[in-house]
């Protein structure tokens, strides 16, 4: 069970090797998929935000730049800013410097001649900073120094008895191995609140449990909404889930059994002192909860799924799984593993945890995902608010 | 038969694991033991929920042996459980 990764100058071990083309805001992000297209070995993401944002909102943003580039994953970054956006290039710079020490870059398009000079000089800098990332080597390293995010999405009642306790189980393994493991989704939280509440390390973790979930739902009755009436989706109602209730019961199944020890605000990166469970709180939309952990720290994500979604994310790989037996058929193109055989018995959960678990590991030692082979990169970033 | 899964012995729902007809019989299951059979009183969808009792009207519906939402009204065993008849807490009380 060895585990080969990158060790990058910040003392932090990457699983893959990729040079980020880092999109500021809205207005770079065209642009900084062009370079990304010119440069085998790049990733790239759309960022829709990055202007137009108050300072609460704009947090999120930054928090989620600063922390992409500074994920163990990415060897180097390449900022793109169209120039006069809310998230300036200076300000990315600086959320990138405080979080890692690893080659950085920037392009601004009012400043570097329009796009078409920006993308021949990005280029030219991409282009070297991959040269350098082919040169490392892997090398072996200790499990402690893994992050898994768990999430799950699409969900539909296979999902809270098959594959969310199968990545419990994972994630208990990986505890029990000294390794940390997120908990994520506050939204799905609501109802289960409390037995989360009851496995905190401390009152104070206890409280803040119980604050993340309440913080997320005062946030929707200021607006006049009840998070009810979006949470069940159309998807998970067809498939079978009623409430938000019965839906976070079944979400925090991801988390397993051990204590939790930390609680972490969306996309704030995760102290190498903090192993074990820990929660982050992030919304219940995928690809944003997805960015959240990334932006953490986490190299790999494990992401069930009982409806069945093709998503990935750009700079780490996520493994998707299904309780749900007909999904897995019918996408087995999108999905890794199918975790159908608890439903009828056939294996338990603490069998296909181990399989998973092995799993997980060939993925951290090189083998693609199907939605990394794939190129699936949807990102999403939390909001506090709507654009000035 | 279809078997009906009841996650937690304090739960009144069961989830059928293929879809049920109508007057089909489920075997319901704790841990793989037999608990009871139900005769499904309309079609249940695949992994969609049956009564596997009487639940009457403002009555707690338990999965996982926990509260997962309040009936809007009396449901018979055997019965769908899902949007029509069943309701989260939260919006329960803004109803």
């Amino acid at each position: 069970m060895n585990l080969y990764g990158y060790r990058r100058p910040d003392g932090r071990i990457g699983i893959r090797n990729h040079v980020l083309i880092l999109p500021a805001s809205i207005c770079a992000t065209d642009t900084a998929r062009m370079v990304a297209r010119q440069v085998e070995g790049t990733v790239t993401f759309n960022n829709h935000l990055g202007c137009s944002q108050v300072p609460s909102d704009m947090r999120y943003t930054m928090d989620v730049l600063g922390g992409f580039a500074a994920n163990p994953n990415v060897y180097g970054t390449i900022i793109v800013a169209d120039g006069c956006e809310t998230c300036q290039c200076s300000l990315v710079e600086e959320e990138i410097r405080q979080r890692t020490n690893k080659p950085l870059a920037s392009f601004i398009i009012q400043r570097d001649g329009g796009t078409i000079s920006l993308i021949e000089k990005a280029t030219r800098a991409a282009r070297q900073m991959v040269v350098e990332a082919s040169m490392l080597r892997r090398e072996e390293f200790p499990i402690t120094e893994l992050v898994l995010g768990t999430e799950c999405g699409g969900s539909d009642p296979t999902s809270g008895i098959a594959a969310n306790p199968v990545i419990g189980e994972l994630s208990d393994l990986l505890v029990e191995l000294g390794a940390t493991a997120i908990l994520s989704e506050t939204t799905e939280f609501i109802g289960a609140e409390e037995i989360l509440a009851a496995r905190a390390k401390t009152p104070e973790i206890h409280d803040r449990i119980l604050e993340i979930v309440s913080r997320y739902e005062d946030h929707f009755i200021r607006n006049g909404e009840n998070v009810r009436r979006g949470n069940p989706t159309p998807g998970n109602i067809a498939g079978g889930l009623t409430t938000l209730e019965e839906k976070s019961l079944g979400c925090i199944h991801k988390g397993g059994s051990t204590t939790v020890n930390a609680v972490y605000d969306y996309g704030k990166q995760i102290s190498p002192k903090d192993k074990g469970l820990i929660i982050m709180d992030t919304p219940g939309n995928d690809a944003s909860s997805i960015a959240g952990m990334l932006a953490g720290g986490a190299q790999i994500c494990v992401f069930s799924t009982g409806r069945g979604t093709p998503l990935g994310a750009p700079i780490a790989p996520v493994i998707k799984i299904t309780g749900n037996h007909e999904t897995y058929m019918g996408m087995s193109d999108n999905i890794d593993f199918d975790a159908s055989a608890v439903l009828f018995r056939e294996k338990t959960v603490q069998q296909l945890g181990r399989s998973l678990l092995e799993m997980v590991i060939e993925t951290v030692n090189g083998k693609k995902t199907k939605a990394e082979s794939l190129g699936f990169t949807e990102t999403a970033i939390m909001r506090a608010c709507n654009f000035v | 038969m279809v078997q009906g899964l009841i996650i937690h012995p304090e739960d009144n729902v069961a989830v059928v694991t293929s879809t049920v007809p109508k007057g089909g019989i489920v075997d319901c299951t704790i841990d793989g033991k037999s608990f009871c059979t139900v005769i499904a009183r309309e079609e249940i969808p695949i992994y969609h929920k049956i009564a596997i009792q009487f639940i009457p009207q403002n009555a707690a519906i338990k999965k996982y042996g926990y509260v997962t939402g309040v009936a809007v009204c009396d449901i018979a065993q055997g019965s769908h459980v899902h949007c029509h008849n069943i309701v989260s807490c939260s919006l329960k009380e803004e109803a």
